[in-house]
């Protein structure tokens, strides 16, 4: 599904990947570990396609398709969805209202039937409720005066609007308490399928005790150093990431 | 004496005693003052000396006042009680509006009542230049009289139209005297014909006696070749309350200046405006607040949004003198510019010489937010929908409850925003 082989990007002039490569299939998930500097963000961000990164070599493609070239707007129609470490406030700008665009958008560019108000409203209600969520969250502005919490939850929310076949979290955790990460957590598991695939960014194992990954990543210094199945985490939390690094070195 | 009025030429119709005074005293002052220029603080970032190469004549009647009607547009889409003028004559009233309110004619009052007249001497913020400008050319203008205790379902739509003649002036004059325990919504609007360098000079003076409450939407819909230079002054009496919204929409020139006096305890205001130039436009906001008794509150919350080679101003007096306590003000005001070329250039005013004053006050002027845009695009919003999801977001605040037009066509139609072909 996602295929990126060396992938070199640069923000200003620093390289900040540096060889990267990752293969994902349909139905996996994938969990990114990794220090602070190591490049998480970044590779977050030049897969959902924000500017002011430079790819300067290496592929990454999406279902075959390069997707480098392509605006933020045409990948997230092709099916890739980004949940921000830090959800923006967008004051004016109606969360219902920006969602139907959204899904709207979707589904022109797949040539399918655009929602109505009407349709759109019945068929959001269904997500929220399906999550737990409160109906106030619709008409509430954009992560307006939401919280921590709030603002997360709103974007697992929009996941499941939308409806991606790949879907990253960029750090989800950060900033959430233990309630908070559980109920983020079950909303996520829910929308677990055969056809759709997880990147889960984090620093740490916790969240990935409720979001059980099939595969674990450890990028450092632009590249994935290591992989492995779910231990890979538990035995990183346990030794730290000096262990992994200095393993390198060796 | 400026060439801007030579050729203009009035009617011979007399004005009856009460403004032929005012017209008088008008004539007497034009000669003396000189024409203003952008090097004086209160022309300040307009090219107003554009004006004075122009040769105006006066507006002719020569279009018919059924067809100058049929070419209205409305902008609203809410029901309203219209009143239609051209250059300050009357030419239709919706029959249902005549029973409510008090309507007359300059030409058909030989006296007026003290109140109104107290609305018409001339408040000192004004420019004296073209307030005595529209006393000097008035033809007619239009009072307006709300009882006491009266409450209207719909607005009174007040719909100037302006002239199809190029090079011409028209001087709308509007004096509204709302009485006591009276709540109404006001809609004044000027709606521009295709016709190119011409002026509307406007003075509007609304007087809101005790209790009464006001709101007072004004509509400048100028056409990219014209000018509109507009003057309202609001009087408030005890616990009168005004919401006042001002949608101007630049012309070459729109010019608003609107003041509002504070006169008496427990009256207060909120003013709400909002800009959108396009092109070379210039939208011009200059208020004034005077708060001339104690307890007394004003707020205020102007936003623009400039796209092109647009110019956007505001300039936001608020005067609380030494003598005067238990004041509250607040001021905003917040531009976004969508082009390298667009600029805005804010200036608060606040001249406050108590110490019993909550005040405070903020500008901004920026672009459309990067990381906003970002995160819309990134949920597959095509980027030019993206930032028109993000204008409306920002005015918004402004205009929310008010204008069922404001949607997505009437924005990229006044900014001059290209659209996606498949939206």
């Amino acid at each position: 599904m996602l295929s990126i082989k060396n992938l070199h990007a640069n923000v200003a002039d620093n390289e900040i990947l540096k060889g990267l490569n990752l293969e994902i299939n349909a139905g996996e998930v994938h969990a990114i570990m990794g220090p602070n500097g190591s490049g998480k963000s970044t590779l977050s961000h030049v897969i959902a396609g924000k500017s002011g990164y430079t790819v300067t070599e290496g592929t990454a493609s999406f279902n075959g398709e390069s997707i480098l070239d392509l605006s933020p707007e045409e990948r997230a129609n092709s099916g890739i969805f980004l949940a921000f470490q830090y959800p923006v406030e967008i004051p004016g700008v109606n969360n219902i209202y920006m969602l139907r665009e959204a899904l709207n958008s979707k589904k022109r560019n797949f040539g399918e039937k655009e929602l109505t108000a009407a349709e759109f409203l019945k068929f959001v209600k269904q997500k929220v409720e399906a999550l737990g969520l409160k109906n106030s969250l619709l008409n509430r502005p954009v992560n307006d005066g939401f919280s921590g919490g709030e603002k997360k939850r709103n974007e697992i929310f929009q996941m499941s609007v939308l409806e991606p076949s790949l879907a990253i979290l960029d750090e989800t955790d950060s900033g959430l308490d233990i309630d908070a990460l559980k109920i983020v957590s079950d909303g996520v598991n829910s929308l677990r399928k055969d056809d759709r695939a997880f990147i889960v960014v984090t620093h740490y194992q916790r969240l990935l005790d409720y979001i059980v990954p099939d595969f674990v990543n450890v990028l450092h210094d632009g590249k994935i150093i290591r992989s492995g199945d779910k231990n890979l985490a538990k035995e990183l939390e346990a030794k730290g990431y000096d262990w992994l690094k200095n393993e390198r070195k060796d | 004496m400026p060439c801007l009025i030579e050729n203009a030429k009035k009617t011979s119709v007399p004005l009856p005693k009460w403004i032929q005074s005012e017209q008088q005293l008008a004539n007497e002052k034009i000669e003396s003052i000189p024409f203003p220029n952008s090097k004086h603080e209160h022309w300040k970032y307009l090219p107003i000396e554009k004006l004075q190469e122009i040769n105006f004549n006066s507006v002719s009647d020569s279009v018919a006042p059924d067809l100058l009607v049929s070419t209205y547009q409305p902008l609203i889409k809410n029901k309203s009680h219209k009143i239609f003028l051209s250059n300050g004559k009357i030419i239709k009233i919706d029959e249902s509006l005549k029973s409510i309110v008090g309507i007359y004619q300059f030409s058909d009052c030989h006296e007026v009542s003290k109140q109104f007249l107290s609305a018409l001497k001339k408040p000192s913020s004004l420019d004296p230049f073209f307030y005595f400008l529209n006393s000097k050319m008035l033809i007619d203008g239009l009072l307006l009289e709300v009882p006491e205790g009266t409450s209207i379902d719909h607005p009174i739509h007040i719909i100037n139209l302006g002239s199809s003649d190029t090079s011409s002036i028209s001087s709308p004059r509007l004096i509204i005297r709302v009485a006591p325990n009276s709540n109404v919504k006001l809609i004044e609007e000027f709606s521009d014909l295709n016709s190119s360098d011409s002026l509307t000079n406007t003075v509007t003076q609304i007087r809101i006696e005790d209790n009464a409450n006001v709101h007072h939407d004004r509509i400048v819909n100028t056409n990219p070749d014209n000018y509109h230079f507009g003057q309202i002054t609001f009087d408030l009496c005890r616990n009168a309350h005004l919401q006042s919204n001002s949608l101007a929409l630049g012309g070459k020139i729109t010019r608003i200046d609107l003041s509002v006096d504070l006169n008496e305890k427990g009256s207060e205001c909120d003013l709400k405006g909002l800009y959108l130039c396009k092109g070379q436009t210039i939208a011009d906001h200059h208020t004034a607040i005077f708060h001339n008794s104690e307890h007394t509150k004003s707020s205020e919350l102007y936003r623009g949004v400039i796209n092109d080679k647009g110019l956007g101003v505001f300039n936001g007096k608020v005067v609380v003198s030494e003598s005067i306590s238990r004041v509250s003000a607040t001021q905003h005001n917040n531009n976004l510019l969508l082009s390298e070329l667009a600029s805005a250039n804010t200036k608060p005013e606040l001249q406050i010489y108590s110490d019993d004053v909550r005040c405070a006050h903020g500008a901004t002027v920026g672009q459309l937010d990067s990381e906003s845009l970002f995160y819309l695009r990134s949920r597959g919003i095509a980027e030019q929908q993206a930032q028109l999801l993000l204008i409306k977001g920002f005015i918004e605040e402004i205009l929310s409850e008010n204008y069922k037009f404001m949607d997505g066509e009437f924005i990229t139609t006044s900014l001059g925003i290209e659209r996606n072909n498949n939206e």
